[in-house]
């Protein structure tokens, strides 16, 4: 039986654990599927284990590496997959309880493709239901029921990929697999202490994946760090004719950074220095704001120290003056009830969970085709000003939240619960109409399809809540986005921290 | 096995919900920007809401609807340029009665 040491290693650190046969497969699959049944309930992580798939790949993957055929850095290693993606034979219930018994009779693609990279499915892993197109209300909007922070159980694991937030930090799985529409990767990565990167629309196919909204859908790596979302990357990014929206130059190549590469455990600003002389554009929300917390802003400050002892420069800079919100909203919400027309007209979207996704998929209907429209046409205005950015600096940094996790109990539209002390929001100067636009780091580069990759940069001190930084780049340089992490990370400790379960 | 794109599998998808037997319903709600001048007719308690919503869920719609129309003032306050096109582009599918295309190293 391997140890939990083992089990909570990277990808970069077991691959060549499998390669050179010092554990096996098999063993490993074992070892996770046993911490999916011992701790998966608890998290409420898991939609559906996948044992007798998840051995017979990594039987199947032990008799190759053992023959001498290593198909690469996933050769062997186990994930889950968010319940949206199409995975042969078993249940795909995309976090929804009229889906409950929804088969498919094929993989999605990125299950093809990771199979074909020889990595081993281990579960399908729970989510907010339909990923929370119609507007949910809170942590229990799944079939699966919610989803906790590995780090306190009283907490939400953010969402919508909610199972591969809680999974992915406990050690469940070697890394997971999510969606992202508008926030889905970045928040659960905030909140449950998770290295996952939303990749540039158009770079991962698509092809057997719940639809939300098909022109702002992306699906990307959530993993225990930020080199192994470029080695999952390698494996699932690239062009496929079942997807529409794949970029025909989509493939990703994880690459080597400049410098002698240190070995895992081992590395060393002294040596390896991608951020040396990059100019990086900081959004530094106000954090004094109500539902901003001043923790996330310490935290936030703290890893911009870092950036600059890497040897970045860092300049504060606002995004573009748009209704980043209303117009991400309009675009997803009016797809989704295109998509779920046939839910909402048969009455079983009253078989929700949550009563204001079933209101606003209802209401989604009458959204008008021209406000639809307005809101493509700012999208490209919206796209080309938002590149502007990157003709100064390398990457944007923001905080991947400016919030921390909320309680699992806790509805969103309820009042939060404060620290002794602490001022409601009514005693502090109304945010101004529009205010939020020039920081609104989700809302925008979601509209215009860019990357972003957040890590963990601190966990709050009284709950033991994560916290995260995200990276954002021009689109397809996803890679810029994962260099800018792993620099991040070659010199702190926070994607390393275990949960106690 | 053929593939199929996306949007067939999420139609595909979203048949796989429809139960038989399931009533019909009425027409879908009407958002305010769409309801600019009602007819005269039966007082609104004596039609029930539709897609077999209670009256606490329609009420919860039009409020849905309403908040929707006052963040929608954001963005139709925008004075979009004339030249302005949705990002999105339409291309037509060559099709059977099509003219063959030329070959890049085709000669005379």
């Amino acid at each position: 039986m391997l140890s939990e040491d083992i089990l909570y290693k990277s990808i970069a650190e077991l691959g060549p654990m499998l390669r050179s046969r010092k554990i096996s497969p098999v063993e490993l699959a074992e070892g996770y599927l046993d911490r999916l049944e011992k701790y998966g309930a608890k998290l409420g992580a898991v939609a559906c284990i996948t044992r007798e798939r998840a051995l017979e790949e990594a039987r199947a993957a032990e008799k190759e590496i053992t023959a001498g055929k290593y198909r690469g850095p996933l050769h062997g290693i186990p994930y889950g997959v968010k319940d949206l993606l199409a995975a042969k034979g078993y249940p795909t219930t995309w976090g929804a309880p009229p889906f409950k018994d929804q088969r498919f009779d094929f993989d999605g693609a990125v299950v093809q493709r990771l199979k074909d990279a020889g990595a081993v499915l281990v579960a399908k892993l729970a989510m907010i239901e339909l990923a929370g197109g119609g507007g949910y209300n809170g942590a229990k909007a799944s079939l699966q029921g919610p989803s906790r922070c590995p780090f306190n159980l009283d907490y939400w694991a953010g969402g919508s990929s909610s199972g591969p937030g809680a999974a992915t930090p406990a050690a469940l799985a070697g890394f997971s697999i999510g969606s992202e529409t508008q926030g889905s990767i970045i928040t659960p990565c905030a909140f449950s202490g998770v290295s996952g990167l939303r990749p540039s629309y158009g770079r991962v196919s698509r092809y057997g994946a719940m639809a939300l909204s098909w022109t702002m859908d992306k699906l990307g790596p959530m993993c225990r760090s930020a080199e192994d979302c470029g080695l999952v990357m390698q494996a699932i990014a690239g062009p496929d004719a079942s997807d529409p929206s794949a970029h025909p130059r989509g493939a990703y190549r994880h690459r080597a950074l400049a410098g002698p590469r240190p070995k895992p455990g081992e590395m060393s600003a002294a040596v390896w220095q991608p951020l040396q002389g990059k100019k990086l554009g900081v959004v530094q929300p106000d954090f004094t704001r109500p539902g901003n917390n001043a923790e996330v802003g310490k935290a936030f400050a703290a890893a911009l120290g870092v950036l600059k002892s890497l040897g970045a420069t860092l300049e504060e800079t606002l995004l573009p003056d748009y209704p980043y919100g209303p117009v991400a909203t309009m675009l997803y919400t009016a797809e989704a009830a295109s998509i779920f027309r046939p839910l909402i007209e048969s009455g079983k979207v009253h078989e929700l969970v949550d009563e204001s996704q079933k209101t606003g998929l209802i209401a989604a209907l009458s959204i008008p085709a021209t406000d639809y429209l307005d809101s493509f046409r700012l999208r490209g205005e919206i796209q080309r000003d938002l590149g502007k950015l990157f003709e100064k600096y390398a990457a944007i940094v923001a905080p991947s939240r400016t919030g921390l996790a909320n309680l699992v109990e806790q509805e969103f539209g309820a009042p939060p619960q404060r620290p002794a002390g602490e001022r409601p929001p009514a005693d502090r100067p109304a945010t101004p109409p529009g205010a939020g636009n020039q920081q609104n780091v989700i809302g925008s580069t979601n509209i215009a399809g860019l990357p972003a990759i957040s890590v963990p940069c601190g966990y709050s001190s009284e709950k033991n809540l994560p916290m995260g930084i995200q990276f954002v780049a021009d689109a397809l340089r996803d890679d810029v986005a994962v260099e800018c992490a792993m620099a991040y990370q070659s010199v702190t400790e926070f994607h390393k921290k275990r949960p106690s379960l | 096995m053929k593939r199929m794109n996306r949007r067939h599998f999420a139609k595909l998808a979203g048949g796989a919900a429809l139960a038989p037997g399931v009533a019909s319903f009425s027409p879908p709600p009407l958002g305010a920007s769409q309801s600019p001048q009602q007819p005269a007719g039966p007082p609104a308690a004596e039609t029930a809401p539709p897609y077999g919503m209670t009256k606490e869920q329609e009420a919860r719609v039009k409020r849905n609807i309403e908040r929707r129309e006052q963040q929608n003032a954001a963005l139709r306050s925008r004075t979009l340029p004339y030249s302005l096109e949705a990002a999105f582009v339409f291309h037509v599918k060559e099709g059977a009665t099509s003219p063959a295309p030329r070959k890049a190293n085709a000669r005379g």
